[in-house]
C-alpha cells in the first residue's frame, strides 16, 4: 500500500518543477564551477572535489525541496483531502519523508556521475574515493532533506519552512562553533552539524578531522537528531486539524 | 433505516467562542440534506468534525454507523467530500490530480477516474493544468474526486460557489441523479433558493446553534401563511379584515399593506377578502398569497437573519420579516 503513496508523493515533488529541477540545475552549476576552478591532487581526488561542491550546493536545493514537501499540502489546503482518503495521518507523514529521500537521488546520481566522468578523464579515479563520495553526497542530501521536510511539517507554511530550514543549517553551524569555543568541545560534537559532518566523512577520533567523539557515537547522535525531528513532525501531523 | 450521519450534542469551542453548540440530529439516508445558514455560522466547522478533520470539544459523531473519531478510516471509506474549497495541485493536470487521490484511496478508485471526469463534464479538459481551471471547473473536479471511491455519502461544503447559472442547473441535476442512485448527499449552503431546489431535508443553523430541522415540506408548512393586502385605506381595511372568518390576526406591513394571518391559504379566501373590501368601498391595489416559501420560514425563524445572506434572498427584505420564533423547534 505504501508504494503507490510514495509514487504519488514523488509526482508531487517532481511536479513542483521550480524547486526540483532548479535544485538539480544549481548543484550542476556549482559542480561545473568547481571543475573549472579546482585541480585534483593527492589530497583531493576529482570525485571528492565534485562531491564536496555538489553536496553543499545540493543541500541548499534539498532544503527548499524538503521544506516544500513538508509544508505544501497543509499550506495549499490539499492535506484535508489526503486525510479524507482514509490513509492514516502518520503514514502520510512517513510517505513525505520517504518521498524526499527518493527525490534527492537524481541529484546525487548527477553529482557522482560528473565526478566519476571527470576523474576518469584525468586518470584520477579509485574505488575508495568514489564510495566515500557516494556516501557523503547521499547522507548530506538525506539528512538535510529529512530535516527540512520535518521543519516543513512543523511549520505548515511554505515560506517560513524554507527560511527556518536554511537558518537551521547556517545557524546550527554557527551555534556549534560557539558551543565548541565557549562551552564544551564534547557537547559541540553531539550537535547536529558536527555529527552530520563526522558521519558524512566516516572519520573517528583517529582521523585528521579533529572529531572528539567516536564514529559510532556520531552515528547514534545523528540518528537521535533525525529521529527526534521526524517524530515531532509525525506527531504534529497526527494531531493537527485540517 | 440507520441515519447516514448521527450527531449527539456535538459542540466545538475555539477558546471562549462556541462555533458549534450542542447540535443533535440524525441525517436520513438516501436523501439530499442541506445545512443552511449564513457565512460564519459554524457550517464548515461541523463538516470538518463529521469528516474527522477536526475534533469535537464534546458530543459524539457517527458516520455510516461508525464513530468519528475512533473508526474514522472505515467511516470515510465510502465518503466523498468537498470542504471549504476544492483544493488541488495547480501544477498538475486534472487527470494527474485525480490519479494522486486514486493512489491514496486504492481499490477501484483508479478505474473511476474516467467515469467521474465524464460525469462532471471535464473529460475534454483533463490534460490541462488545474492552475488554469476556473473556480467552477475546480468545483466540478472536486465532485469528480469525491466520486472516486463510489461514495455512499457525499459531503459538499458550499458546492455551488463559482458556478454560473448553467453550471448551477447542471449541478442540481447531478445531485438529484446521485440521490436517485441511492447515495446520501449532505450539502452546506448559505443560499436559500439553491437549498429549496435541491434538498429533501434541511437544518437551519444560526451562530452555531441548530434552530430547526426537518423535511422541506414540513418546514415550509410549519410556517405561518398570510394574505397580503395592499390598499389605499389601511385604517378602513383593518377592521374589515379582522372580521373575516378565517383571519387569525392582521398585521400592518409598511404604510399601505396588511397581512391577514391564516392557517392555510385557499383561493376562496382571496376572493372573499376582495369582495368584502370592494363592497365597503375600500380600494384594493394588490392581493397576494404569502407563505410556503423557505425564505419566509427562514425569516420567521431567524428574525431577519437572511439579510446576512449576501443578497441571495430574491425580493424579500429582512426588515419586513415577522418576529423571530420565541423557542427552538425540536424538529419535524
Amino acid at each position: 500500500m505504501i508504494v503507490p503513496l510514495v509514487g504519488a508523493e514523488l509526482r508531487r515533488i517532481v511536479g513542483r518543477r521550480g524547486s526540483f529541477y532548479g535544485s538539480i540545475a544549481f548543484a550542476a552549476l556549482i559542480v561545473v564551477i568547481a571543475i573549472l576552478a579546482a585541480n585534483p591532487n593527492d589530497d583531493d581526488t576529482a570525485v571528492e572535489i565534485v562531491a564536496v561542491a555538489g553536496r553543499y550546493a545540493g543541500l541548499l536545493g534539498v532544503v527548499v525541496m524538503g521544506a516544500l514537501a513538508g509544508s505544501y499540502d497543509t499550506a495549499n489546503g490539499t492535506m484535508r483531502y489526503l486525510v479524507l482518503t482514509g490513509v492514516p495521518r502518520w503514514k502520510l507523514a512517513v510517505v513525505r519523508l520517504l518521498g524526499i529521500m527518493l527525490a534527492v537521488l537524481p541529484m546525487a546520481v548527477l553529482i557522482l556521475a560528473v565526478g566519476i566522468a571527470w576523474g576518469a578523464s584525468t586518470g584520477d579515479l579509485d574505488g575508495t574515493s568514489v564510495l566515500d563520495s557516494l556516501w557523503a553526497v547521499v547522507i548530506t542530501l538525506w539528512t538535510w532533506g529529512l530535516v527540512s521536510c520535518s521543519v516543513g511539517m512543523l511549520m505548515r507554511s511554505n515560506g517560513p519552512a524554507i527560511a527556518v530550514s536554511i537558518v537551521l543549517f547556517f545557524g546550527g553551524t554557527l551555534i556549534t562553533g560557539l558551543v565548541y569555543g565557549l562551552i564544551s568541545e564534547t557537547l559541540a560534537s553531539y550537535l547536529l552539524p558536527s555529527v552530520f559532518e563526522q558521519v558524512a566523512s566516516l572519520e573517528g577520533t583517529n582521523g585528521d578531522g579533529d572529531f572528539a567523539i567516536a564514529l559510532g557515537a556520531a552515528f547514534a547522535g545523528l540518528v537521535v537528531w533525525l529521529g527526534a525531528l521526524t517524530a515531532l513532525a509525525i506527531v504534529r501531523t497526527n494531531r493537527d486539524e485540517y | 433505516m440507520e441515519p447516514v450521519i448521527s450527531l449527539h450534542n456535538v459542540t466545538k469551542r475555539f477558546g471562549q467562542n462556541v462555533a458549534v453548540d450542542s447540535v443533535t440530529i440524525d441525517v436520513p439516508r438516501g436523501q439530499c440534506f442541506a445545512w443552511l445558514g449564513p457565512n460564519g455560522c459554524g457550517k464548515t466547522t461541523l463538516i470538518r468534525m463529521v469528516l474527522g478533520l477536526a475534533r469535537a470539544s464534546s458530543g459524539s459523531i457517527k458516520v455510516r454507523g461508525l464513530s468519528v473519531p475512533g473508526e474514522t478510516q472505515q467511516a470515510l471509506a465510502r465518503v466523498g467530500a468537498i470542504v471549504e474549497e476544492p483544493r488541488f495541485y495547480p501544477y498538475l493536470t486534472g487527470q494527474k490530480n485525480l490519479e494522486i487521490w486514486a493512489a491514496h484511496q486504492g481499490g477501484d478508485a483508479r478505474r473511476q477516474i474516467a467515469p467521474s471526469l465524464d460525469r462532471v463534464g471535464l473529460t475534454s479538459r483533463k490534460d490541462d493544468k488545474v492552475g488554469g481551471y476556473s473556480l467552477g471547473m475546480r468545483q466540478r473536479l472536486g465532485v469528480a474526486r469525491a466520486l472516486l471511491n463510489d461514495p455512499e455519502l457525499l459531503v459538499l461544503d458550499e458546492p455551488t460557489n463559482g458556478l454560473d447559472p448553467a453550471g448551477l442547473q447542471e449541478f442540481r441535476n447531478m445531485i438529484k441523479e446521485l440521490v436517485r442512485e441511492g447515495r446520501s448527499v449532505f450539502i452546506s449552503s448559505h443560499i436559500l433558493n439553491e437549498v429549496e431546489l435541491m434538498a429533501d431535508h434541511l437544518a437551519i443553523i444560526e451562530k452555531g446553534k441548530m434552530i430547526t430541522h426537518g423535511s422541506l415540506d414540513d418546514l415550509k408548512r410549519g410556517g405561518s401563511h398570510a394574505i397580503a393586502v395592499r390598499t389605499d385605506d389601511v385604517a378602513a381595511a383593518e377592521p374589515l379584515l379582522r372580521a373575516l372568518p378565517f383571519a387569525l390576526d392582521v398585521v400592518r406591513k409598511g404604510t399601505d399593506t396588511l397581512d391577514v394571518k391564516v392557517e392555510s391559504i385557499e383561493d376562496a379566501m382571496l376572493l372573499q377578502t376582495g369582495r368584502e373590501l370592494f363592497s365597503a368601498g375600500v380600494g384594493v391595489i394588490e392581493l397576494r398569497k404569502e407563505g410556503e416559501t423557505l425564505e419566509r420560514r427562514f425569516l420567521e425563524l431567524t428574525g431577519g437573519l437572511a439579510g446576512e445572506l449576501g443578497g441571495k434572498m430574491g425580493g424579500v427584505t429582512p426588515g419586513g420579516a415577522s418576529a423571530p420564533a420565541p423557542t427552538t423547534e425540536p424538529g419535524a
